[in-house]
């Protein structure tokens, strides 16, 4: 039978999300280019950070095969994924957030520093508590479990408003719940079961995916 | 009531005002085109030269015109796909 390692499953998966994540960017950053639309701006913004936190994992993955484990390089590694991971997802809620932030006249660079600093505190106390192997207790986890279900419900709320109930909205919002299980599923595995670290790959997968998929679409004469 | 347009909706009136007066309009024209108030039009009048989507320019009378640049042509030609783009990732 084809013995897939859960290694080498999850190298693939990575350079997936590398590739479609830097697509994504590309394009909605040409689209953001053309309308100063802040909307789009946070929306581009977070597909780079999830390019650059999968390509980290791809340079660790690298660095494994040519160089012995390093501690150093190890928690380097976590401190760049986990800052990169949390900040994708406080990007992608504000993407979906614009028009209230809009509405309520707040900042855009204010609310550009004040994530920055939370994912860098993040990343840093997740470092440190993974240094003392203190057992269910991860910041990423936590916060981006509570990030993906407050989108998963503004995706909803924005489906439902859209005109005819729009189709492509109600794959967002599916899209969303992914996300949210992905999370979830990630968080029982780094600490009870290591083993069904698998369905975060194929759930990563299909969700990078549906977004490539969306994004093409949309954009296939831009 | 009428809906208030969003900002991308007065950018695309005011470009296409532009390119259906054979890409060079007057300024009051424009003003009464856009349907906004003379406050508004003139900051997004600015925001647009700035930017580059437009130019001002003096027709052979030495009248004060607005054009369209290559971004606002661009802009244009790619309206429906930001709109969707837009609307389909609820930005």
């Amino acid at each position: 039978m084809f013995y897939l390692d859960n290694h080498v499953l999850g190298f693939f998966v990575n350079i997936i999300v590398v590739i479609v994540s830097f697509f994504i960017f590309l394009r909605s950053k040409k689209l953001f280019k053309l309308t100063f639309h802040k909307g789009i701006h946070f929306f581009s913004k977070a597909f780079f950070s999830y390019g650059i936190a999968f390509f980290v994992n791809v340079m660790f993955f690298l660095f494994l095969i040519f160089v012995e484990f390093n501690i150093t390089v190890y928690l380097v590694r976590n401190f760049l994924n986990e800052y990169f991971l949390a900040l994708a997802g406080f990007l992608l809620l504000c993407s979906l957030l614009n028009k209230w932030f809009h509405k309520k006249k707040i900042h855009i660079g204010f609310i550009a520093v004040i994530i920055h600093l939370i994912s860098g505190i993040i990343a840093f106390f997740d470092v440190i508590i993974e240094s003392f192997h203190i057992p269910f207790v991860s910041f990423l986890f936590i916060t981006q479990i509570i990030v993906s279900i407050t989108a998963m419900f503004i995706s909803f709320r924005k489906y439902k408003q859209s005109k005819n109930n729009h189709s492509f909205m109600q794959i967002y919002f599916i899209t969303m719940v992914l996300n949210c299980i992905a999370w979830i599923i990630n968080y029982i595995a780094a600490m009870i079961f290591p083993e069904i670290r698998i369905y975060v790959n194929i759930i990563t997968v299909i969700m990078f995916v549906s977004f490539f998929i969306g994004v093409l679409k949309i954009t296939k004469d831009l | 009531m009428a809906k208030k347009r969003e900002r991308l909706e007065v950018i695309h009136d005011i470009l296409k005002a532009i390119q259906d007066n054979r890409n060079s309009i007057k300024p009051t024209r424009l003003l009464y085109a856009s349907n906004l108030s003379p406050q508004m039009f003139k900051d997004y009048i600015e925001e647009l030269i700035e930017k580059e989507f437009i130019r001002e320019q003096e027709d052979k009378k030495g009248k004060k015109m607005f054009s369209l640049r290559d971004k606002g042509f661009e802009f244009l030609e790619k309206y429906k796909i930001i709109v969707q783009f837009i609307d389909n990732f609820g930005l």
